[in-house]
């Protein structure tokens, strides 16, 4: 017999051994095999199970322990550590063979212990769900059971039920999957899932909407069966009522069948059908009304129909008038105030405090405007900043803006560097004396500067301005460029007073205090300093491109579809630290997002580059919340709150931003773009520009979203959001996934406000719906309202 | 050194639900606790049905699952394991009430269930720990609704009975950050007023409305909308934070049984940072109250609301006269204790704030007043629970305080010095903390010290 050198090499052979048929006695006499002081740590001692409960080792440590305890007595309580450290070590990741040959051959583990793991939830590390997870697929815990269940090893019947079982144990959702999804796989007829009614009855109340409509499927099949236990259905039913709408509207069409049951009570179904009025789809609130109707209690829902869907009550209960829920646009709502204020500079006295409270949030371009001014003018920069400088170096994990620790510490230690290029050395490794010592292998190479790392690099270059200030290599000065107003705009005749009292202008500092100055001023203004005007992109499109995955569908059709912005400027030239006002024409937008840093500061920054115009800045934030739409973006929020206070000129492509950030992944700037949607539309731009920015990233985004925020935005803005409807649906094709959503809010908006549809382009629009599908009767109830 | 707080249950059996042909019947263990006789290992405080039990049951539920939910996961810490702590139930003549603590410490729960919606056969007031058990959650949420619930918590028998080889005993070390939470919570309820009201189904439309997920810092304000509230992304005068809000769709399962919901706040304005919250699910014979931390990412025990009443030192024997008085109360009224202790009504609520600080006190919001509901706690480590008050002591007793002029203190502390304005409205400092979080989490130590210094000036000289 092979000797091991360690414990690792038996679990390594395990494969082999099983696969020349050894038994559990053979597998012992192999464990043996393990050098003793190795073998013997695997005791099953409660420190050991508890690790083995929670880690995840991936390999079959559980099996020492049991066959340790099959031939050589060892005690091991059987506790909930002892199931979970068999959950997750009962075989390796990678193979099945080790669970299946144990439990088809140890008795008492498959008859007594192994039931256990339908009542131990486990937890983060250890659960059947996340070892499912990990594992090879076809290998897991998951298959090993349906393939135990088939050959007859376990009771099939005891497995369907101890899944239900578990259902109702309230463990947590994704935990909770392991055991729907196992139950579904054995596909039990009506018989077998009759046998188990009072379990599937239970499930419905569980707060895992999985596990409310695997219950609900199965009690349908049931009741299509004859085997459903009708009163008791009743009783429980209203609490799934409340659940995912496909369960909800299953459970209305059982109660709709059995409400004349003689076993059944009235008053019961009455309550349950009751109930279903609270849910927030259309569908489930349809099926109440109707069976309320039914049984002759129309009444209830009459009493709720300030509270249900427009479209609905119009369709079903006629003469009950909807009730319109507005909220009010307060002036904290993003966008509704726009009115400038004089700026407070920094003074020594506050500037220690005011910095601290700017490096805190690292978010406030204007902050950074007033620190600039502050730094470029101070005689006590070093001794104000120097309790601040640990917290000013302290790193920032999305980085883009690690500017403010080197420009502290500058301000502290004037003989610093700041931002020197980075290099990048490649090195090697040579032997001198026997010992490997890493050596420089050819030439450092220079990598980006930082200007070249951000999106906007002029701010870069004009804290270099100031580090020199700081530095003593420039005279300290009143910088050019700092706002005179909280929009960000410079009083010409400030900019001229600072401009002859100061000393030789810093080039970046003097091209951004002209981009300040208005439009009307600035030809005046750039002649008065004799200095170039700035060249500014004064037009840009946004064209959304596409590449597919080649996986498809049954249908044919591409799996997944990637869109990106593509942005198209007049010059096609990038904009420098001299020319900030330029917009870079982006081709792979997504390539050149990474390349580009958007941290939170800059999209702020961003949008104080020329006041007058939305472009430079929607450039920029256009492809920062379109990867919002699908993931975390850390400067969605600081994009949305830039462009709510950007005192600029909207556009369609100004609009994209709003449209990509009601259909961004997190609610809470979904929230923030309904009410920047409230504020703008039509102060900033009349519903027909704004729908065409919308139409123009419709093919990026989901639809259900614009629904959902859209109806947010109704109730703060409900003609707004009627009006933009209006003129961007003749704009999408009707059959893009979701435009149901979206003529249903159309419906009900104008049925909540006494709306007639009665936009031409919109009716030709809407008449060419045809059928009985949800959308073609909104489309068909819209056009009725003449 | 104090050693980390823990709790020791002790249950003579498990808790159980047991069903025949006429009804249920719910047992709840018990597990040590106080009555206005004292303490007691297996206090037994109620027995009789209860009018509602698909309510009970699923509120019952409900506390179980916060109890034992992590709502925020910090990173690197998946697989740590917090033992949830069993519910706390208190009994008084006015009905009883179950408390619960999330393992993350950033929601709190309760069931309110009322004298009214019970048909009492034995109520004795006390507090104390009650099982609930794996096995008793699945039963509880298989129990249906139109059976008779009989309840008992505790065993009359067991008072007379050896304990038998049932004894379920375990020993739960419970965070000092959970203990604290649990406590301030309490206060931080006094300290919020009533918002907005829901009734009928715009309360499930609203809980239905909130998000399932969010970032970590999300915080997002509700606001009325007509006969509705919505959901803003900025505060406004009388909002009320919903900071992760999908932690308050724990309401979920009692939605079926809703009649109102209140939305409790302290005052908000535009510049508001992200604020503690309280929502009241009330059903018929019982209310659910949820409270909800000011971040998923902070538990209560970092709000701090407790250090205010702590700097206005509490004199420990006025303390001690007020704590006496107490007795199970439901509705401690402030004008009444001064009058019984001989005290004015002002020194009053320091007082309460700081028994609440020893989880001596719970809040109602719908008495509008404290009740009384010892913990199983320590009074000596409220300097543990505290550090930023014992840190306070400290630099006054160094020194490190001194006046700067203008109702400004200089405060010196570990080779740093922080100026701290002592305001009517609002204290400020210079240091980092309060930078982060201006007040929101209660005073940072350097103004603590400076407003304990400001009450005694004490000379020495600063060796922090």
């Amino acid at each position: 017999m092979t000797e091991y050198k360690h414990l690792w090499d038996f679990y390594r052979d395990l494969s082999r051994l099983l696969g020349e048929g050894a038994t559990l006695r053979d597998l012992y006499e192999a464990l043996l095999m393990v050098p003793a002081d190795e073998r013997q740590r695997e005791d099953g001692s409660p420190a050991e199970l508890q690790s083995l409960s929670q880690w995840w080792s991936q390999s079959p440590s559980f099996v020492p322990i049991r066959l340790r305890e099959l031939f050589e007595g060892l005690e091991v309580p059987h506790g909930e550590d002892y199931v979970l450290a068999m959950v997750g070590h009962l075989g390796g990741r990678h193979e099945q063979e080790v669970r299946l040959h144990l439990l088809r051959h140890d008795s008492q583990l498959r008859d007594d212990l192994f039931w256990r793991i339908f009542e131990v939830e486990g937890n983060a590390g250890i659960s059947l769900a996340n070892v499912d997870k990990y594992s090879s697929r076809d290998l897991d815990w998951h298959r090993t059971v349906i393939r135990l269940v088939d050959e007859g090893t376990i009771n099939r019947a005891r497995v369907l039920r101890s899944c239900l079982e578990a259902l109702n144990r309230d463990f947590a959702s994704y935990r909770a999957g392991w055991f729907s999804k196992t139950y579904n796989a054995l596909v039990p007829d009506a018989s077998e899932a009759a046998a188990d009614q009072a379990l599937l009855r239970q499930c419905l109340g569980s707060s895992v909407t999985a596990t409310v409509s695997l219950a609900a499927t199965h009690l349908a099949l049931i009741h299509k069966q004859g085997l459903l236990e009708a009163p008791q259905f009743v009783e429980a039913c209203a609490a799934a009522l409340s659940g995912p709408k496909a369960a909800a509207v299953g459970i209305l069409r059982i109660l709709e069948t059995i409400a004349g049951d003689d076993a059944v009570s009235v008053d019961a179904v009455v309550s349950a059908a009751s109930s279903g009025l609270a849910h927030p789809h259309v569908d489930v609130q349809r099926a109440s009304i109707r069976l309320l109707q039914r049984l002759g209690r129309e009444d209830i829902a009459r009493d709720s129909s300030g509270d249900l869907a427009p479209a609905v009550v119009a369709e079903l209960l006629p003469s009950a008038a909807p009730v319109a829920a507005v909220a009010r646009l307060s002036d904290a709502t993003p966008g509704r105030s726009l009115a400038a204020a004089p700026v407070q500079p920094w003074s020594d006295e506050d500037a220690r405090e005011r910095f601290a409270e700017f490096l805190e949030f690292r978010t406030s371009a204007l902050d950074l405007e007033l620190a600039l001014a502050w730094l470029a003018i101070t005689e006590n920069a070093a001794s104000t900043l120097t309790p601040l400088l640990k917290r000013a170096l302290r790193s920032q994990p999305d980085g883009g803006d690690q500017w403010l620790g080197p420009l502290v510490q500058v301000a502290v230690d004037p003989e610093t560097i700041f931002l020197p290029r980075p290099i990048w050395q490649r090195t090697r490794m040579v032997l001198v004396d026997g010992v490997y010592v890493e050596r420089p292998d050819g030439q450092p190479t220079p990598l980006r500067t930082e200007e070249e790392r951000t999106a906007l690099p002029s701010l870069v270059t004009r804290l270099r301005e100031v580090a020199s200030i700081l530095q003593g290599r420039t005279p300290r000065r009143r910088l050019l460029a700092t706002p005179t107003d909280t929009q960000g705009w410079i009083d010409p005749d400030v900019l001229l007073e600072r401009f002859d009292s100061g000393p030789v202008p810093l080039p970046v500092d003097l091209t951004q205090a002209i981009l300040r100055i208005r439009p009307a001023d600035r030809d005046r203004i750039t002649r008065a300093l004799g200095a170039e005007r700035p060249v500014i992109t004064e037009a840009m499109s946004i064209e959304w491109t596409s590449r597919v995955s080649s996986a498809v569908r049954p249908s044919g059709s591409p799996k997944w579809i990637w869109w990106s912005p593509v942005i198209v400027a007049d010059p096609v030239t990038d904009p420098s630290p001299l020319q900030p006002a330029l917009i870079p024409s982006i081709t792979t937008s997504r390539w050149d997002l990474e390349r580009r840093q958007v941290s939170p500061l800059v999209a702020g920054a961003l949008g104080l580059v020329d006041p007058s115009s939305t472009l430079p800045f929607a450039a920029v934030a256009v492809p920062v919340m379109h990867s919002a739409t699908s993931e975390v973006n850390l400067s969605a929020g600081t994009s949305l709150s830039t462009l709510a206070s950007h005192p600029g000129v909207w556009t369609s492509e100004t609009a994209q931003v709003l449209a990509l950030g009601m259909a961004a992944l997190r609610a809470e700037h979904r929230t923030h773009a309904a009410e920047l949607f409230a504020a703008a539309i039509p102060s900033r731009i009349s519903p027909q520009q704004a729908a065409i920015g919308f139409a123009g990233c419709q093919p990026a985004i989901a639809l259900s979203r614009w629904a959902s925020s859209l109806s947010d935005a109704a109730m703060l803005a409900p003609d707004a959001v009627v009006d933009l409807l209006t003129h961007l649906l003749p704009r999408l094709p009707r059959a893009a996934r979701g435009i149901g959503a979206l003529v249903g809010l159309l419906l009900d908006e104008s049925l909540r406000h006494h709306r007639a549809v009665s936009d031409p382009a919109l009716r030709v629009w809407l008449a060419a719906f045809t059928g009985s599908s949800g959308t073609a009767k909104a489309a068909r109830g819209a056009l009725a309202l003449g | 050194m104090i050693a980390a707080p823990s709790v020791s249950y002790r249950y003579a059996s498990p808790s159980a639900l047991s069903s025949d042909g006429t009804g249920s019947r719910l047992s709840l263990a018990t597990s040590g606790g106080s009555t206005p006789a004292g303490e007691v290992d297996s206090p037994y405080f109620f027995q009789g049905f209860v009018e509602r039990p698909a309510v009970v049951a699923q509120a019952l539920l409900l506390l179980a699952r916060v109890a034992r939910t992590r709502f925020y996961v910090p990173p690197n810490a998946l697989a740590a394991v917090l033992r949830a702590a069993d519910p706390v139930i208190t009994a008084t003549p006015d009905g009883l009430r179950f408390e619960a603590f999330s393992v993350c410490c950033g929601v709190y729960a309760r069931l309110d269930i009322d004298a009214g919606a019970l048909d009492i056969a034995h109520l004795a007031a006390g507090v104390t720990n009650v099982d609930v058990n794996p096995p008793l959650r699945q039963a509880l949420a298989g129990l249906r609704p139109s059976e008779p619930l009989h309840l008992r918590v505790g065993e009359e028998e067991l008072r007379v009975a050896t304990l038998d080889d049932e004894l379920v005993e375990e020993s739960v070390p419970l965070p000092t950050r959970w203990l604290k939470g649990f406590a301030e919570t309490q206060v931080l309820f006094a300290g919020m007023s009533l918002r907005h009201e829901l009734s009928g189904i715009a309360v499930s439309r609203f809980i239905q409305s909130l998000p399932r997920a969010s970032s970590t810092k999300s915080a997002l304000w509700a606001t009325h909308a007509g006969r509705a509230l919505r959901l803003a992304s900025r505060p406004t005068p009388g909002a009320v934070c919903v900071a992760g809000p999908e932690r308050l769709r724990v309401l979920e399962p009692l939605l079926r049984f809703a009649t109102g919901l209140r939305a409790y706040g302290p005052d908000a304005h535009s510049d508001s940072l992200p604020m503690s919250s309280a929502w009241v699910l009330e059903m018929p014979g019982a209310r659910v109250t949820i409270g909800l931390s000011p971040e998923k990412s902070r538990g209560f025990s970092g709000e701090g609301a407790l250090l205010t009443s702590l700097a206005a030192d509490v004199e420990p024997e006025a303390l001690r006269l007020v704590s006496n008085r107490l007795a199970f109360q439901s509705r401690i009224q402030p004008g009444r204790l001064a009058a019984d202790v001989g005290l004015p009504e002002n020194d009053i609520a320091p007082i309460l704030g700081a028994l609440a600080s020893f989880g001596q006190l719970g809040f109602d919001f719908r008495a509008e007043a404290y009740f009384h509901r010892p913990l199983p706690m320590r009074t000596e480590l409220l300097d543990d629970l505290h550090p930023r008050f014992s840190d306070a002591r400290k630099l006054v007793e160094d020194g490190c305080v001194s006046d700067g002029g203008d109702s400004s203190y200089v405060v010196r502390s570990a080779e740093a010095q922080y100026r701290v304005v002592l305001g009517v409205d609002e204290d400020r400092c210079t240091c980092l903390w309060y930078t982060r979080h201006r007040g929101t989490r209660g005073p940072c130590k350097h103004v603590l010290a400076a407003r304990t210094w400001a009450g005694h000036a004490p000379e020495a000289a600063c060796t922090a």
